[in-house]
């Protein structure tokens, strides 16, 4: 975890670093001064995150020192880091495929039911997804899980296109 | 506004379509409420856009309904499960749980609603009585104290949410980085569009704060079923009900004065922009254990701590309107998305607002009124019910979010970029949570971004460039002063809490 976070704040305190750089080459165009231009408030709050964050990083550290400098005693088979962030190996895999589910979903289903049929396709979309993640993450039986994922696609049809007059993604 | 206007605005309110509307919406922000890891912010921001062709009335109506449905359903799998359904049940959860275990669940419950119920109605009577005053006072605020007010709500909020008070403050910030992206507001320069011309028109609240609270709770629900486990629940007889009701009544009559205390709490937190429901809910349970006269029984299943917190934090949501309405700020991160609700609508909350809308506060004390009392009877009636639906598992509910999650996005503004962003918002919000970072700072730096922004740039140009002014002005000085205690607690107290903790180590090595 400690690994994971100090990354995260590094990651912040260069993003942070990035932004104030970033927006002094903001034209001032009309304004007379930096202060009124538009590049002012995210210099700010860049240089106010770059704070913030390097703070976060010697809190880290300082902890991490109080830590080290009182004796443990040692553990049997201590956690790997990203076991310490997500969790046992079951739960890893959950999230990677509820994550790469939902990236496919919008990045590649929706796109393709959409050039298939410009009405239907968010519908298609949405069976697929929801079948593939009924059945990696329910127990229910596969006829359950055609008849849900049936019912969720044609529902969500009916209510955003009829009932709430919205169009659906495509 | 007058009692006829109100009666006016009540009679006209009073329409199927808009009832109905009220009594859905309301019980479907008791089941998310209820659902551990769905929330009322999740469920009114996965609303909001697919509300906009309600019409502004009954997407309001819509909304209000998720939103106080949401934070009095999440007591309910906090008293039977002992997994607050919202972060503000989790003092409920306390003395609630204690209480399920020694088979007074039900009257738990029973009293959870009662009090939410009557707490919400009180609030909504403070927020239609204080609303027109504070609103006179907003006229004579000017771009220091704007600014100041935005910068308080967000360092607030991201001070008491988060145990460690930089963390809440990167959030708070970067929310407002989030909204500088795009146009400038006055000159009309891009910044941060890397040539994007979609991320030149900005990044949308609704698409944001869906990814932040929607898809992030749906990735973590998923990876660890377990923290989302329901237990079974117990059978209802209808004159067991009955029984149960006349004694949470009962109860509600030998504690008035905690209730009024509660209440008060409740609104006066929730009109603090950067507070919620679940500050007030632990400053009411807080404030009920020290004027106990049996302050042993909390921890062990205390009605009081109940009544004290359950009590709060619906008050809390009618006082979160106060300063919604008045000076455009958002109290909170589910205020924001109602606030951004009404934008959609072309509504701007503002000191002129209720000028120009003088019907809304009569409109929205009756929306609260309503929903009030719907609540109450739906949550008495729903308790065999809700039990029911907690035990959903969450393999098929979450999928069911991350669709809605889609639409949602989509529907704001009818760009794919939306989805791409939502879904962007996920994966950072998920990540954040990893880091203990909280998301509700956030979301309010992103709805309070312009406003603070421009206020900022204002007041530098109306002051000729010179700061003097954000500090010298009589309610900048105190808002700058409240500020900088905001600042300097948490940082007293995670120095305390260091200390103790190196204390801790220092034994434990020893020993």
């Amino acid at each position: 975890m400690f690994g994971f976070e100090l990354i995260a704040a590094i990651m912040l305190l260069m993003t942070a670093a990035g932004i104030g750089l970033t927006a002094l080459r903001v034209p001032l165009s009309l304004a007379p001064h930096f202060w009124a231009g538009a590049g002012a408030f995210p210099f700010i709050l860049g240089a106010v995150i770059f704070i913030l964050s390097a703070f976060w990083i010697a809190d880290m550290l300082g902890k991490r020192r109080a830590v080290r400098d009182v004796a443990h005693p040692p553990v049997e088979n201590p956690p790997s880091a990203v076991e310490q962030i997500i969790g046992p190996r079951d739960r890893r895999i959950r999230l990677y495929f509820i994550a790469l589910l939902t990236i496919a979903f919008v990045f590649v289903l929706i796109p393709v039911f959409g050039t298939i049929s410009n009405d239907f396709g968010f519908i298609g979309a949405t069976f697929v997804f929801t079948l593939a993640s009924l059945k990696l993450f329910s127990r229910l039986a596969a006829q359950y899980v055609v008849i849900v994922s049936v019912l969720t696609a044609t529902c969500v049809y009916f209510i955003f296109t009829y009932g709430l007059s919205l169009p659906m993604p495509r | 506004m007058g009692t006829a206007e109100t009666a006016i605005t009540f009679a006209s309110f009073l329409n199927s379509t808009t009832m109905w509307w009220l009594f859905v919406s309301t019980l479907l922000g008791i089941v998310i409420g209820a659902l551990p890891g769905l929330t009322a912010t999740m469920g009114v921001s996965l609303l909001v856009s697919l509300t906009l062709g309600l019409g502004t009335v009954n997407s309001m109506v819509v909304l209000i309904g998720v939103y106080l449905g949401g934070i009095y359903g999440g007591s309910r799998s906090a008293i039977l499960l002992n997994v607050p359904g919202t972060p503000s049940a989790a003092a409920t959860a306390i003395e609630g749980f204690p209480l399920a275990l020694k088979g007074e669940g039900t009257y738990a419950g029973i009293v959870v609603t009662i009090c939410s119920a009557m707490g919400g109605i009180v609030g909504m009577l403070i927020l239609w009585l204080a609303t027109p005053l504070v609103s006179r006072l907003a006229l004579a605020i000017g771009y220091w104290e704007y600014f100041w007010l935005g910068m308080f709500g967000i360092v607030i909020s991201g001070s008491l949410v988060s145990d460690k008070w930089y963390k809440g403050l990167i959030s708070g910030m970067t929310g407002l980085f989030i909204a500088s992206i795009g146009i400038d507001g006055i000159y009309g320069i891009p910044r941060f569009d890397f040539g994007s011309t979609a991320l030149r028109s900005g990044i949308s609240l609704v698409p944001a704060m869906i990814g932040l609270f929607g898809l992030s709770e749906a990735f973590t629900a998923i990876s660890d079923p377990d923290s989302h486990l329901a237990q079974s629940t117990r059978r209802f007889t209808p004159r067991f009900m009955i029984s149960v009701v006349a004694d949470g009544f009962a109860l509600l009559y030998r504690n008035f004065r905690l209730f009024i205390q509660s209440s008060i709490i409740g609104t006066l937190i929730g009109a603090l922009p950067g507070t919620g429901s679940d500050i007030a809910a632990w400053v009411a349970y807080d404030a009920a254990k020290r004027t106990s006269k049996k302050k042993e029984l909390f921890g062990k299943g205390s009605y009081e701590g109940i009544l004290g917190a359950e009590t709060a934090n619906n008050a809390c949501t009618s006082g979160v309107f106060i300063p919604m309405i008045t000076l455009g700020i958002a109290g909170d991160a589910v205020s924001a998305i109602i606030m951004g609700g009404l934008q959609l609508h072309g509504y701007r909350p503002g000191p002129t607002f209720l000028v120009e809308n003088p019907g809304f506060i009569g409109f929205l004390c009756a929306v609260l009124l309503l929903v009030n009392i719907a609540m109450l009877f739906q949550g008495v009636l729903l308790t065999p019910i809700i039990g029911k639906v907690l035990q959903l598992p969450v393999g098929v509910i979450m999928p069911m979010v991350v669709i809605m999650s889609v639409v949602g996005a989509y529907a704001v503004n009818i760009r794919a970029f939306d989805i791409g962003i939502m879904v962007f918002f996920g994966f950072m919000g998920f990540v954040m949570k990893k880091l203990r970072i909280p998301a509700a700072p956030m979301a309010l730096g992103i709805i309070l971004g312009s406003l603070v922004e421009l206020n900022l740039r204002r007041g530098l140009m109306a002051g000729k460039y010179s700061i003097i002014p954000f500090f010298t002005r009589p309610v900048s000085l105190v808002l700058v002063c409240l500020l900088a205690v905001f600042i300097v607690l948490p940082i007293i107290r995670g120095a305390r809490q260091k200390e103790s903790y190196k204390e801790r180590t220092e034994q434990g090595g020893r020993s």
